[in-house]
């Protein structure tokens, strides 16, 4: 990999089929909050502190990683299409698109691990795998987390464990995420009933796009809320055994549409794919609703497509990618028009 | 047959319903689930909100409560924190941080503020998380795996005591299994 266009380009290592509970779990992610010991953290930094921050953790997070082919970026260079180019592919947060901080990002080859330099922490370790995975990312982080400790002396307490820079982090400094697909559950209005026994898990679940509106796409996120008085080991086995119970609650809403309501799931599943493979226009939030129906009929064996195919619709159709593809697609009829475009030519490839 | 959904997270049942007239004479509602009244910190035993902090409460929700891209949600306070007033003139000696800035922000200078502040500290994580002792993993240099997990077990059989004690029987289940499975 040698630049950022060259990633956008490729398939994202944690958006592939092949993931265990695939047609439901989307991904996983593990994080791991880090400050280095003796630094203030960021807030307390000024910016020429900042900077060399920036510097020496890229430089030794480099070397201590030693990925061939993979990337590292001081976010300062980039265009503010390419950071939200790295949003949308989930490698940096929402807050450094937009900061006016210096950060830094590394990268692997296949984007299954990252750090991400001087976010509201120090470092955020993370690693991302396709379907549900939280077990594998925690061995991923916790190895990469291993190769930097020898190299950088991370800011911890006897009593509080990794100390952080919001009080929500301490201990683990753990959040492992799981993006779940759940469309049978949102439209037969079960799912308040499903996650009712969430929040007493000390997790949190968001949906995950059109926020402040009706969640679209049935994308949901769940994530851990707690991040002290367990172990790392303890929080990835509550919320993977809250995922797979969500699986198969998911798997249950699924059979009983196939059984009762086949001909409305059809109809709404060949309605979503003759709008994608037809319209000359799409916005984001469309391509997000309408891919949902497509999705769930793929998983259900309504329509025949591969995975693969609407993995990169998903991912490459998002309005930075296309902006960083596509140059002329700076206005929002034009991106739509293109991004209208390669959906239909990438379905018709794959049908 | 589920009933209305929280407004904010639009995944659970809205148990909250809050109801203001505004002077021009139009209703402002806002449906929420308990978790998101807690979590916004609302006081739901005072007087009733008026349109402008509904209005706020929906906001400050939609921004706050559903957490970043990372299900991180750093707007969660401890009531304690800001309770403590008899601390309020603590200051970091490294960083200079003053307690009542963190109290405010939510937010540490740096590693030397946690022990600064420790006193009041213990209580207010123990709202966050339910407990204020790291039990997880800790950098190789400074790993002694036996005393970790005889402290890890010992928080894991306070908090069954308390989960029973507060009949949350899914919480104490749970535990029980971490207990039993004691894979770490
Ligand atoms: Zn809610
Ligand atoms: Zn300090």
């Amino acid at each position: 990999m040698s630049d950022l266009s060259t990633l956008a380009n490729q398939a994202a290592g944690w958006l592939k089929s092949g993931g265990e509970h695939a047609d439901v779990v989307v991904s996983s992610r593990v994080r791991l909050a880090r400050n280095v010991s003796g630094h203030p953290f960021r807030r307390e930094l000024d910016s020429i502190a900042q900077e060399e921050l920036v510097a020496e953790l890229l430089a030794t997070v480099d070397q201590a990683t030693d990925w061939h082919d993979g990337l590292s970026l001081e976010l300062g260079e980039l265009s503010s299409v390419e950071r939200k180019v790295l949003l949308e592919r989930r490698l940096i947060s929402r807050e450094m698109v937009s900061a006016k901080h210096p950060g830094g990002l590394v990268v692997d080859s296949d984007e299954g691990r990252a750090v991400m330099i001087n976010e509201e922490d120090h470092a955020r370790i993370q690693a991302l795998a396709p379907g549900l995975a939280v077990d594998a990312c925690l061995d991923q982080a916790v190895a990469l987390d291993r190769s930097l400790e020898h190299h950088l002396p991370w800011a911890i307490s006897t009593e509080y464990g990794y100390l952080t820079s919001c009080p929500t982090n301490t201990g683990t400094g753990m959040r492992a995420s799981v993006m779940m697909h759940l469309p049978a559950l949102a439209e037969t209005k079960e799912i308040s009933a499903a996650l009712r026994g969430i929040a007493k898990l000390h997790l949190t679940v968001r949906g995950l796009f059109g926020e402040g509106s009706q969640a679209s796409g049935h994308y949901y996120q769940v994530s851990n809320q707690r991040t002290l008085g367990m172990t790392e080991h303890d929080i990835a086995t509550t919320i993977g055994e809250t995922v797979s119970n969500l699986v198969s609650y998911e798997q249950m809403a699924r059979e009983s549409m196939l059984n009762h309501r086949r001909s409305q799931l059809e109809d709404r599943v060949f309605r979503a794919w003759g709008l994608l493979t037809a319209a000359r226009r799409l916005s984001g939030d469309e391509l997000v609703d309408q891919l949902s129906w497509v999705r769930l009929g793929r998983a259900v064996g309504i329509v025949d497509c591969t995975w693969e195919t609407l993995d990169r619709i998903f991912l490459q159709c998002q309005a930075a990618h296309l902006e960083l593809q596509h140059p002329e697609a700076r206005d929002a009829e034009t991106r739509d028009e293109i991004r209208a475009g390669l959906v239909r030519t990438w379905l018709r490839q794959a049908a | 047959m589920f009933g209305t959904l929280c407004q904010i997270c639009k995944t659970r049942p809205a148990t909250i319903h809050l109801t203001a007239i505004d002077t021009d004479g139009s209703v402002v509602e806002l449906h929420i689930s308990s978790m998101a009244a807690r979590q916004l910190g609302l006081d739901l035993h005072g007087d009733p909100p008026s349109c402008e902090q509904i209005r706020d409460i929906q906001r400050q929700g939609e921004d706050a409560l559903l957490g970043d891209e990372d299900g991180e949600i750093s707007s969660i306070k401890a009531p304690t924190l800001t309770a403590a007033t008899g601390a309020t003139t603590l200051s970091c000696p490294d960083c200079g941080l003053i307690y009542s800035a963190f109290a405010e922000n939510n937010r540490f200078g740096c590693a030397s503020c946690y022990a600064a502040f420790a006193e009041n500290l213990d209580p207010a994580l123990a709202d966050i998380h339910g407990s204020n002792r790291h039990v997880g993993r800790v950098p190789a240099l400074n790993a002694n795996d036996a005393e970790r997990q005889v402290r890890r077990r010992a928080h894991l059989e306070d908090r069954l005591a308390q989960a029973v004690e507060d009949e949350n029987y899914e919480e104490a289940a749970r535990i029980r299994d971490l207990l039993k499975g004691d894979g770490t």
